[in-house]
């Protein structure tokens, strides 16, 4: 069953168009990558999705029921986590995540322990700072806690490792981790390591609309071309299978780097039998032939092409 | 309302934490104290300071002096430290984007709106009655042949209009995103009332009777017909603007 679904979504600010017939759904229990360059209009879509903006077209379902523009219903299926989440700063952890049950409607006893859980998941258990004096990570992981304390059926978080340093990253990517088993998580960035490291399916916005949809092993599958490498002995070796594969369609954007021959090609598997029957024909024995796995980076650069 | 009163408190905690109540306290109670003490003792300093070869005719202070400075120094004072000191009251959180973190937990934006009024409201209460009590303490002990006759009818004006400024303010600050915006309306609003008040018909209508007359109404101790049209004025504005605030609140775009 959907959580989330988005139907032929659009919005313009002015005279530009942010989001040009949106429609993509996301699964229940699945973490949902949402990708994009700056600016492609992740943010607008999730802060439609939050009734927050008004779209100009189109309409969201969050668990069955429409997000009304204005309207904080659907908000309590949802919990949110944006880039830069900003606390009241006069407020310590504790008495902000206190604030946050009791808005969502928690019982006094259960948000005790729910608090006392969450705070200890992300690592500030025992912190009695006010939020005024926390670090961006320390704002990011209360950032987290704050968004599960209503047990949300779907946390949506916007590039939320986009500030962070390599070790908030880790930090904040593992809490993600452990979230998914309970929660559907769909998560904004343009980070695509991170992607490939928690996303199970991943939408590309380009240019206001979803280009690309699918597993991350699906959209990788899906290249138009695959590349390999075959190192030599000799540079000389390098040259004459070269010259060997330069008339074979099969191959493209061929080069020679010292005795490593690298190139594409359209079909990974065909390529590797005619590279093998090439260096057979040439009585070369290479040091290493390799079809190199696909990135999530060349997935994305070939989608908004 | 779910939410109402954790919303409140989260109120009172900033408040307080951010001095905000204690600045206000110390206003409204200078000025609680300031009314009487420079009713009793203005004539004396005023003579002590003029020279000697010249001779002014003060006649002697009564408790009518001491209320005319309250209501000036209300008026002057407290109610512009008031809209001040509460006019970021909504623009802070649009520029922080705390709100966004309320909303998208499920607290209704009325909820938010009207937490906030009543914070005001309550806050304003609290202070106007605490500078009035401190005044009515002071007025009685250096004036003890004063009456309350009429007090209620010309300090309630007073409050009253206090609340209209307030709800203005609170329905700009649903309106506009800057801290400056919903100062220049209240001030704009009076202003209007000002330049209003030269035309004799709307004059006996004008909400700003409620801070204008009092002196008068102390000795008067009923109302006529031009102040209950007015309070009658007033209490439809108060409606309106809260009213229109809200309508825009829940409309208008948080991120």
């Amino acid at each position: 069953m959907a959580i989330l679904e988005i139907s032929n979504l659009s919005k313009a600010f002015g005279n530009q168009t942010v989001l040009k017939d949106v429609t993509f759904s996301v699964e229940e229990g699945s973490v949902f990558g949402f990708i994009g360059r700056n600016g492609a209009g992740k943010t607008t879509t999730m802060t439609i999705a939050l009734g927050l903006l008004k779209a100009d077209d189109g309409s969201i379902k969050i668990n069955g029921k429409t997000v009304q523009y204005g309207d904080t219903e659907t908000n309590n299926y949802v919990g949110y986590l944006p880039d830069v989440p900003e606390f009241y700063p006069f407020l310590t952890a504790r008495e902000y995540m206190e604030l946050s049950a009791e808005i969502s409607g928690i019982e006094k006893k259960e948000a005790a322990e729910k608090i006392t859980e969450l705070l200890v998941m992300v690592g500030l258990e025992d912190n009695k700072k006010r939020i005024k004096n926390y670090s961006r990570g320390m704002k990011q992981r209360l950032g987290i806690a704050q968004a599960l304390i209503n047990d949300p059926l779907l946390l949506i978080c916007d590039e939320p490792t986009s500030a962070l340093d390599p070790i908030g990253r880790q930090q904040l990517l593992s809490i993600l981790k452990k979230v998914k088993e309970k929660t559907t998580v769909i998560f904004s960035t343009h980070i695509l390591s991170d992607v490939e490291s928690v996303c199970d399916e991943v939408a590309i916005l380009n240019d206001g609309r979803i280009v690309k949809q699918g597993t991350v092993k699906q959209l990788k599958a899906g290249l138009a071309s695959e590349k390999w490498m075959v190192v030599c002995e000799e540079e000389e070796h390098g040259r004459l299978l070269l010259e060997a594969i330069s008339t074979d369609d099969a191959f493209h954007d061929v080069t020679l780097n010292g005795p490593v021959v690298n190139g594409e090609s359209t079909d990974g598997r065909d390529a590797m039998g005619k590279l093998l029957a090439h260096l057979n024909a040439l009585s070369i024995t290479p040091v290493r032939i390799e079809r190199k796995e696909a990135t999530m980076e060349e997935v994305f650069v070939e989608a908004i092409k | 309302m779910r939410g109402f009163k954790a919303f409140i408190i989260k109120e009172i905690k900033e408040n307080t934490r951010n001095y905000r109540f204690f600045i206000l306290g110390i206003v409204f109670a200078v000025v609680g104290l300031l009314s009487p003490l420079s009713a009793r003792f203005l004539p004396e300093l005023l003579s002590n300071m003029i020279d000697e070869n010249i001779t002014i005719i003060l006649s002697d202070p009564t408790y009518i002096d001491s209320w005319m400075q309250f209501f000036s120094n209300m008026n002057q004072m407290a109610l512009v430290a008031f809209v001040l000191v509460f006019s970021s009251i909504l623009s802070k959180e649009y520029d922080k984007g705390t709100l966004v973190h309320m909303v998208t937990k499920g607290l209704p934006r009325l909820t938010i709106y009207y937490a906030k009024f009543t914070v005001m409201l309550v806050s304003w209460t609290f202070f106007f009655w605490m500078s009035f009590a401190i005044t009515l303490g002071y007025t009685f002990y250096y004036f003890p042949e004063g009456t309350t006759d009429g007090l209620f009818l010309s300090v309630g004006s007073l409050y009253l209009f206090g609340i209209l400024l307030i709800a203005l303010l609170m329905s700009s600050a649903a309106f506009f995103s800057t801290v400056f915006a919903p100062l220049l309306t209240v001030g704009g609003f009076l202003a209007v009332l000002f330049i209003l008040n030269l035309f004799p018909f709307i004059e006996e209508w004008s909400p700003l009777q409620l801070a204008s007359r009092n002196t008068e109404l102390l000795i008067r101790t009923n109302a006529d017909t031009a102040l209950n049209q007015s309070l009658f004025v007033s209490a439809l504005l108060i409606l309106f603007f809260l009213v229109i605030g809200s309508i825009k609140f829940r409309k208008k775009a948080l991120n």
